[in-house]
């Protein structure tokens, strides 16, 4: 008996819930001479801007227990170098293309939105609006809900593919922001982006990182990520993607019992370029020795003690 | 082609009171250009969670395919894991990774290799080839300080591909080999030789490093680094290995990543203040 993997996302079917997170899988090409990129149920690319960016001075990653913090600064070649140069080899590959976008103004978004809107081969648009690099990149947004509910609404309004407002955990009630991009017409969530953190050098006595701060990811804010797309699948009635230190098909898993209806994998990504497709593998596997038909009936599937509920 | 090998561990053992000597083997062969490495974890870690970037030190073929060798420090959580792996173990290596040594770059050059601490291991494969071709080589090795009397096992290595007198040990205290940096080493045979054409190849610390270039350029010597940056993946996509160059591509006009347009860059290309 086999499993169906399926998953249905703002009205797009994906073959299986595994999707790689922007910012870890670069364009999406680097990979393809791993494995076929059309296993993947969708790729988020890397953030993609009005302009290219460099990026930020090093040092810009640092390991930290069970994680890694990272500020490169959203470095990247430009949302035009994007749908000339990378889109037409990566629309090839039977997978979703999920166009991660970020601007360092209102105006910014909405004008690679237009850039997108006319390239082919994109099933949606993940906005960025929680990236904690770059002061002008989304801090603002990502942290008030009203904002993050105009810019929402901004996108929705000329987008011509469905919205994916990629949450922050650095804003201070991210249930809040959840309702108000729902609100304001947002197809589906995914959450979380990366912690805020900070790594000290005790002899210089200096941060790790050339920008002092930087965004936390890895197993290490796995729990975190779960406690928070479990609070927000209660909250809204949109789909979740949960994304937050998934390295084993058991975490995979356990965001999906949570509320998910898919997951991306991010840091694994760096350290086992296989990683999303033994995932996949594992989710079969499991499915198969479990009876379970589809992937659907674990979404959600969480009995909470009700004392806690 | 880069693939995640899955290697077998022949021997894992100190070798001096600082380096380890790692000795995996491989079920195929593949091709290495000298100064390529490899990223390595033991089977499926990942704490810590960053692979090890390990530069291949020696390469051998044979029947059952290839052997690898490499040279390391016990510095931290991932260098103490590795140390711990037995005779037997497995190892995942990711590889080979990085742009490696030009060894053609000036045929009729005598060719100066220069490293500092465990920047040596970098060198083996292009001493090597070098000296396949017939080229004039010469190594000149940097130490804080070494043992009076203890072997340095990795530097007769060496002295089987060079001329034995082709090889300076220089250590900043006086305790073996020529007194003082391995740089100051390099201008003093520089000075008393006044060859005309040389290629200066280097690996170490970036003082070093930035000291070879200097001399390079009062000299107008070519000369190569091998740079070294903190890598999340080493094969290009995490950026976390940036460095500014002074030419890039169209859209990137400053940074480089170590790990895919290097870890070998000219010496003048690198904009050294902002390492």
């Amino acid at each position: 008996m086999s499993c169906d993997l399926s998953v249905e996302i703002a009205g797009l079917r994906f073959k299986n819930p595994i999707l790689t997170a922007s910012g870890t899988f670069g364009y999406g090409l680097e990979f393809a001479s791993w494995f076929d990129l059309g296993r993947l149920g969708g790729i988020c690319t890397k953030g993609l801007s009005l302009e290219p960016l460099e990026g930020n001075p090093p040092p810009r990653i640092v390991e930290t227990h069970g994680g890694m913090l990272n500020s490169i600064g959203l470095q990247n070649i430009g949302v035009r170098a994007f749908v000339a140069e990378k889109l037409p080899k990566l629309r090839q590959f039977q997978t979703h293309i999920i166009a991660n976008v970020f601007g360092s103004c209102f105006e910014e978004y909405l004008e690679v939105i237009r850039i997108l809107n006319d390239a082919e081969g994109i099933s949606a648009y993940e906005l960025n609006i929680s990236c904690p690099n770059v002061k002008a990149g989304g801090m603002e947004f990502g942290n008030d809900p009203d904002e993050a509910a105009r810019l929402t609404e901004a996108c929705k309004r000329i987008a011509r593919r469905p919205i994916i407002v990629k949450l922050s955990p650095n804003a201070g009630d991210i249930v809040r922001v959840a309702r108000a991009v729902e609100e304001a017409g947002a197809d589906a969530l995914s959450a979380i982006n990366t912690i805020l953190g900070l790594s000290v050098d005790i002899y210089t006595r200096r941060p790790r990182l050339a920008t002092g701060m930087g965004g936390l990811s890895g197993p290490a804010i796995k729990p975190i990520a779960l406690r928070m797309v479990y609070q927000i699948t209660h909250a809204v009635r949109i789909p979740v993607i949960g994304i937050g230190g998934i390295a084993t098909v058991e975490d995979a898993l356990e965001f999906l019992i949570a509320g998910a209806t898919a997951v991306q994998i991010g840091t694994a990504n760096y350290y086992d370029p296989l990683a999303s497709i033994k995932i996949i593998e594992g989710l079969k596997r499991f499915c198969e020795q479990h009876g379970i038909t589809t992937i659907r009936s674990l979404i959600g599937s969480l009995q909470m003690n009700e004392r806690l509920a | 082609m880069m693939r995640d090998h899955r290697v077998r561990i022949l021997s894992n053992a100190p070798e001096t009171l600082t380096y380890w000597r790692l000795r995996v083997r491989l079920s195929e062969t593949i091709a290495i250009r000298p100064g390529q490495f490899v990223m390595a974890r033991t089977r499926e870690q990942w704490e810590p969670i960053w692979r090890r970037a390990l530069v291949i030190y020696r390469a051998e073929e044979h029947a059952e395919g290839m052997d690898l060798e490499f040279l390391y420090k016990v510095l931290g959580r991932g260098t103490a894991l590795l140390s711990r792996q037995r005779p037997g173990d497995e190892l995942e290596m990711l590889g080979p990774l990085g742009n490696g040594f030009p060894h053609d770059a000036d045929p009729d050059a005598e060719a100066l290799l220069i490293s500092g601490g465990i920047g040596l291991p970098a060198l083996y494969l292009l001493a090597e080839a070098l000296a396949r071709d017939g080229r004039a080589v010469r190594l000149f090795h940097g130490e804080p300080t070494v043992e009076p009397e203890r072997p340095l096992p990795f530097l007769d290595d060496f002295a089987r591909v060079l001329e034995p007198e082709a090889i300076t040990l220089a250590t900043e205290d006086g305790s073996r080999g020529f007194p003082g940096l391995v740089t100051e080493a390099v201008e003093a045979y520089l000075e008393r030789t006044r060859p005309g054409r040389a290629v200066l190849y280097a690996c170490g610390p970036t003082p070093m490093l930035r000291r070879v270039a200097e001399i390079a350029a009062q000299r107008r010597l070519p000369a190569y680094v091998s740079l070294e940056a903190r890598m999340a993946c080493g094969f290009g996509v995490c950026l976390g290995c940036a460095v500014k160059t002074q030419f890039a591509s169209e859209h990137m006009p400053h940074y480089r990543r170590v790990c895919a347009e290097g870890p070998i860059f000219r010496a003048e290309e690198v904009i050294w203040d902002e390492l």
